[in-house]
């Protein structure tokens, strides 16, 4: 899943990508429109796994893959660095595995683990 | 000094990053075949060459090709930069002036900025000390890049999946 684009039909172009909704920062109503395309891809595709980096687009596939039991990875963007995302915060809860880029943040969350930055 | 310029994906304007290039063109500090990449900023100036988004792989060759970029404090963008083996001069923006959700991109840069892999500029006066630096500097510029290997990142997240999933499909 990604939002369609220059950077994604060049780096996907051999790849799958079902096109979400955007913008999603502080947007409800796409929020709800990717809810019901998380919930149609995860029915009709039944993954085993969901790994996300972010942001407002992972929260209902966090969600809904917590209500039918698919593991979640969720990866913190590098830019935060003393505090989570608003999409950090939301999906801490849920998610299966919590990785963040700085060890002083992963420090003071009991469940994120640092392993590594992408730089 | 040709620069390549960009603003990034996101949906909110950056205005204030194309006036401060727009004026380093008109003060000579950039040439005017610097190119800028205004994405979701309207802006107009007949010092600059400005395309709304150049295709993927243009864009690549774009950055490769710059003597210098100057971009926001993106991460997709700084990483761009940073895998061409280029060091950004980065402006971050600022959630009080309405150019992003919030001041993320301040820290990022402070942080960035400290490790010494990009130029970091938060107001006017850094902005154009900072193109003097690196003008002196451009012919060097280039000796820096160094190959880019699998970020530890990744290993970790390849080790997560493999042995917790993949072994078992």
């Amino acid at each position: 899943m990604s939002f369609p684009g220059v950077d994604t039909d060049f780096l996907l172009a051999e790849e799958e990508m079902i096109a979400a909704y955007h913008p999603t920062n502080r947007n409800l109503f796409n929020l709800f429109r990717n809810a019901i395309i998380a919930w149609k891809v995860l029915r009709v595709r039944n993954p085993d796994l969901i790994i996300s980096t972010g942001a407002g687009v992972a929260i209902p596939f966090f969600y809904l893959g917590r209500l039918f039991g698919i593991k979640t990875i969720y990866i913190e963007s590098l830019t935060r660095i003393h505090g989570l995302s608003l999409t950090g915060k939301l999906i801490y809860p849920v998610a299966s595995h919590f990785y963040v880029q700085w060890p002083g943040l992963a420090r003071r969350l009991r469940k994120a683990v640092y392993g590594g930055q992408v730089l | 000094m040709r620069a390549f310029v960009t603003v990034g994906l996101d949906r909110k304007p950056f205005l204030r990053l194309l006036q401060l290039v727009d004026l380093a063109v008109e003060r000579q500090l950039l040439s005017r075949e610097t190119l800028v990449q205004c994405g979701h900023t309207d802006f107009c100036s007949r010092n600059l060459t400005i395309v709304k988004f150049l295709p993927f792989a243009s864009m690549l060759e774009a950055v490769k090709k710059a003597e210098l970029v100057i971009t926001h404090a993106g991460v997709g963008s700084v990483l761009l930069c940073l895998q061409a083996g280029q060091q950004p001069l980065v402006v971050p923006r600022e959630g009080d002036r309405g150019e992003h959700v919030d001041n993320h991109q301040l820290e990022f840069a402070e942080v960035m900025e400290a490790a010494g892999k990009v130029m970091a500029a938060y107001n006017k006066k850094e902005f154009f000390r900072l193109l003097e630096q690196a003008s002196a500097w451009c012919h060097n510029l280039h000796n820096v890049r160094e190959p880019v290997l699998e970020p530890e990142l990744a290993r970790t997240i390849k080790a997560l999946i493999g042995n917790r999933f993949l072994n078992t499909l």
